[in-house]
Parts: structure tokens; C-alpha cells; sequence
């Protein structure tokens, strides 16, 4: 493949925050995308905010943790827009609780959509990769991986997708392939307002309250996680492989 | 590039140590080959004024002297000020890595001089670029530091202990310089210049080899992550240790 020649790029949970955010970012960069959330109507906004800017999108309906509803996006996808080389794995859920409150569907949910989902959607894309003799993968962990109060479903997924993403660079990396993993600190989206309205605070006042224990002293935005998966995405990282970037607005380990 | 072909001035300012060649240039490149200016720091006056002639007189100046001599700190990013007015990035990348074999017989000296050079003054470049301009400008600092300072390595003791320091030197910095400055480190594995040559030299493949991404780095690798983390582009990162080594430490499993 010539580098001339437009990249294909997925981003799953693409219909809002992060993952749509990510999709238009990587259709700034000349990517064309393919919006997959689990509702293909639900990713209008996303695809039009694409278009009208002149890019290359296309949306896609796929539950990711169902094996068959992947391999037929991809295949559809490889078919409208060409065989994609670029998979953002974004697509994820919370079912917070405490552990004794949590109950195992919770539990599962969590796993499928974030792990199992993963796992699938890197399954159906690497033939694509490996064939192009190119491809960057990144999977969004958290901070949450560090251990977080009523997600012990969650943090387990999230520490979860640091190894799949060490053992895909460790896979991958003779093909050309690289995998990366970004950490999201407190990041404005929906999701983090439904925490908000868990823990019984207004949202402004949850945001303010994150602030002051960040270095940065502010909040993240969709737009800091993007332009992290822009990097990484980007033919300049091509050594950059197995890591996990904290984006976060200070320093965690 | 000659200098009709660079771009239009980005209006932000650089100050990088031990850039007369290999990563430190490399470094230098990128950030020119965007639109800013840069300062080049380093012992040899003849391979800084070479540097600067490629880099192109109108982007680039240079001081010369050694990085750990206070003076010279000073002075660098003074004459970084009077050039250009500001000095937004500090990268420190000026280090020695100068014994190879084990540390159980180092010279205590030698330990010394490694600390103060890769250690002690990047410190040092951070408390003059903070002062003169960052601290009430603010702007951003990359170390370079090394897998070297994350994992243990065979011949290299001194040099990996000292890496580490500066790992640690980078988040306290990242607190203590919050919000006006971000401040990250850049941890390469082996990349392909002078400063490197007795870790490839001769069994290049070999090496490659057991590299995930079947090659070993080149500055340009370390000089797209010294971009990014340079830019607006990382404004919510900091503290952080990215590790650019194309898959090589990834070796917790059983092989």
C-alpha cells in the first residue's frame, strides 16, 4: 500500500465522548473512519460532524462482544471504505457497585464489552494488518486500572486491555503492527456524569472538586484523549509499541 | 532541509542539551521541521557550529560547554533568551554513559560524575528555564531518560541507576512545576547513533532480532515522541514516562 492512499480506521463506541471525539480526530488526520456503536443510527452525529468537514466516515452497528456481528463489520467495512489498518478499541460500560452489591451479570457485561470485545474486533482486523504490512491498534484502558471504589469490574477490564495490549505489541510487532494503550484520567462525557449522579453530586461540582487534585488543575476533554490516539495512530510512532500512556493531567503509576 | 523549505515560525522556542548530534539532534530536527527555534547545547564548539549550519542559522544557535558546569546552564538558556526572547521546551538530553562492565567495581567517582552529568543537570537546565521564563510563561520539559533506568541491565549499571533518578526527577518535577509546565521523560531503547555504537556495532541484526518490531530505533523515533510531547497536542499529559523501544522490554512473560 502506498502512503499516499487513505488508512481505514475503526473506532468502536464511537457515537459519543471519547470514541467520537477519537473518529473525528483521526478523520482530521486524513483517516477515513468507520463510526461503529452498537446502534448505527446513534453514530449520525458522529459520521455528519465528518462529512461536513469534507472526511471519509461510514457507520456501523455492532455489538463488539458478538463474534458474528464482528466479522461481518469488518468484512463490510473492508468492502465500503478498504481494509482497515487502524483499530481504536473504545467501545465500554459501566455497571458500578460495590462488590458485595454486584451481581455477576454485572460483572459479565463489563468483561464482554470491554475484553471479549477487544479481543474479537483485534481478532477480525490483524489479518487486515498483517497483510498491509501496517497497523496500529490502541486500546483505551483507565486510571481506573489502578483500582477505583465500586468498579471492581471495570479496573479489572481496564488492567485487563494493558495486557492484551503488551501481548498484541509482543504478536504483532514483526509484522508491522504496533499496540498501544491510553489511560483516560477524569475525562467530561456522559460517562463521568453518570458517576457524578452516583456518588449524589451536581456535575459542575463533581468537575471542580476532580480539578484540584489533578496537576494540571483542570478536567480532560474528549479532545486530550483524541490527540493521544492521534499520536499513537500516526506513522511517526511506528516504534512506539506495548506502552500505556496515563492521560490524566498528572502522574500515575 | 534547506532553510527555503522550512515552515512558517511557530513562535515557540527550544532549548536542547547534547543536540550537536544523534537523538539530541534528531530531537532538533523535529521541532525545527515544525516551525520553532531552537538552542543546541554540547561540549564541541566545531560539531555545534556544523550542527547549527544544517539545522539552518536563522532556526538554530548554539552554546557550548558542559552540561553539568552551572555556568554553562546559565548561560545557555541566557543566550536562548537574548536570541529568541523565550524559552518555552527544555529538553535534557545531555548525558554520559562513559564505563561498561559491571558495578561492583565502579569507581565511586565515576558513579559521581555520571549522577552529576545526566542527573544533576538536567535539574539544573530546569531551575534556570523555569526561573528566566516557564514559571510565569509556562511551556513544557522532556528528559530523556532510558530503558536502561526501568529494568536492569548487564553492563550499563551506572548509567541505568542514573536514568531511574531522573524517571523520579521527572514527576517530581511534573508536581512542583503544575500547571503553568508539563513535564515528561522519553525512555529509548537502543537507538542507532555514536553514543550507542559498542550496544550494536557489528551485530546489528542480531540485536534487531529480539526487538518486537524486528529494528532498532533511529533518532527520528525519539524526535516524533519529543514532538508530541511538546505540542498542544499533549496538553493533559504529564509525569509521564513514555518508553519508545519498538516492543523491546516487553519481557514479563516466560519465552
Amino acid at each position: 500500500m502506498s502512503t499516499t492512499e487513505q488508512r481505514v480506521a475503526i473506532v468502536t463506541g464511537a457515537a459519543r465522548g471519547i470514541g467520537a471525539a477519537t473518529a473525528i480526530r483521526l478523520a482530521e488526520e486524513g483517516r477515513a473512519v468507520a463510526v461503529i456503536d452498537l446502534d448505527e443510527a446513534a453514530c449520525k452525529d458522529t459520521v455528519e460532524a465528518i462529512t461536513a468537514a469534507g472526511g471519509k466516515a461510514l457507520a456501523v452497528g455492532c455489538d463488539v462482544s458478538d463474534e458474528a456481528q464482528v466479522e461481518a463489520a469488518i468484512a463490510r467495512i473492508a468492502e465500503e471504505l478498504g481494509a482497515p489498518t487502524i483499530l481504536v478499541n473504545n467501545a465500554g460500560v459501566l455497571r458500578d457497585n460495590l462488590l458485595f452489591k454486584m451481581s455477576a451479570n454485572d460483572w459479565d457485561t463489563v468483561m464482554n464489552v470491554h475484553l471479549r470485545g477487544a479481543f474479537l474486533m483485534s481478532k477480525y482486523v490483524q489479518k487486515h494488518m498483517v497483510d498491509a504490512k501496517f497497523g496500529r491498534i490502541v486500546n483505551l484502558s483507565s486510571s481506573s486500572a489502578l483500582g477505583n471504589r465500586g468498579q471492581v469490574n471495570y479496573s479489572a477490564a481496564k488492567a485487563g486491555l494493558q495486557g492484551f495490549t503488551k501481548t498484541l505489541a509482543k504478536e504483532l510487532g514483526k509484522f508491522g503492527v504496533t499496540a498501544n494503550s491510553v489511560a483516560p484520567g477524569f475525562i467530561v462525557t456522559e460517562m463521568t456524569k453518570a458517576t457524578a449522579e452516583r456518588v449524589g453530586m451536581g456535575f459542575e461540582d463533581f468537575q471542580a472538586a476532580a480539578a484540584t487534585q489533578i496537576p494540571v488543575q483542570r478536567v480532560g476533554r474528549p479532545a486530550d484523549i483524541a490527540n493521544a490516539i492521534a499520536f499513537f495512530t500516526g506513522e511517526a510512532a511506528g516504534f512506539v509499541s506495548g506502552q500505556v500512556m496515563y492521560v490524566a493531567g498528572g502522574p500515575l503509576n | 532541509m534547506t532553510t527555503s523549505e522550512l515552515p512558517e515560525l511557530s513562535g515557540k522556542v527550544a532549548l536542547i542539551t547534547g543536540a550537536s548530534r544523534g537523538i539530541g539532534y534528531g530531537i532538533a530536527e523535529a521541532l525545527i521541521a515544525r516551525g520553532d527555534r531552537v538552542c543546541i547545547t554540547g561540549r564541541g564548539e566545531d560539531a555545534l557550529k556544523e550542527a547549527v549550519e544544517q539545522l539552518g542559522s536563522d532556526r538554530a544557535i548554539y552554546v557550548a560547554g558542559k552540561a553539568h558546569d552551572e555556568g554553562h546552564q546559565a548561560a545557555a538558556v541566557e543566550r536562548t533568551m537574548e536570541a529568541f526572547g523565550r524559552v518555552d521546551f527544555l529538553v535534557n538530553n545531555a548525558g554520559t554513559n562513559p564505563v561498561f562492565g559491571p558495578i561492583a567495581e565502579l569507581d565511586l567517582n565515576v558513579a559521581r560524575k555520571v549522577f552529576e552529568t545526566n542527573v544533576v543537570s538536567a535539574l539544573g537546565f530546569a531551575q534556570q528555564t523555569w526561573k528566566a521564563w516557564q514559571k510565569e510563561n509556562g511551556g513544557a520539559i522532556v528528559n530523556i531518560t532510558s530503558v536502561a533506568g526501568i529494568s536492569a541491565s548487564p553492563f550499563i549499571g551506572a548509567y541505568g541507576i542514573s536514568k531511574a533518578a531522573m524517571v523520579n526527577l521527572t514527576l517530581q518535577l511534573a508536581h512542583e512545576f503544575a500547571p503553568q509546565v508539563r513535564v515528561n521523560s522519553i525512555a529509548p531503547a537502543v537507538v542507532k547513533t555514536k553514543f550507542a555504537t559498542a550496544l550494536y556495532e557489528g551485530r546489528e541484526a542480531e540485536v534487531a532480532a529480539t526487538y518486537p518490531m524486528g529494528r532498532l530505533g533511529v533518532p527520528e523515533d525519539i524526535g516524533g515522541a519529543a514532538a508530541f510531547l511538546t505540542s498542544e497536542q499533549s496538553g493533559w499529559i504529564t509525569g509521564q514516562n513514555l518508553v519508545v523501544d519498538g516492543g523491546k522490554f516487553l519481557n514479563a512473560g516466560v519465552e
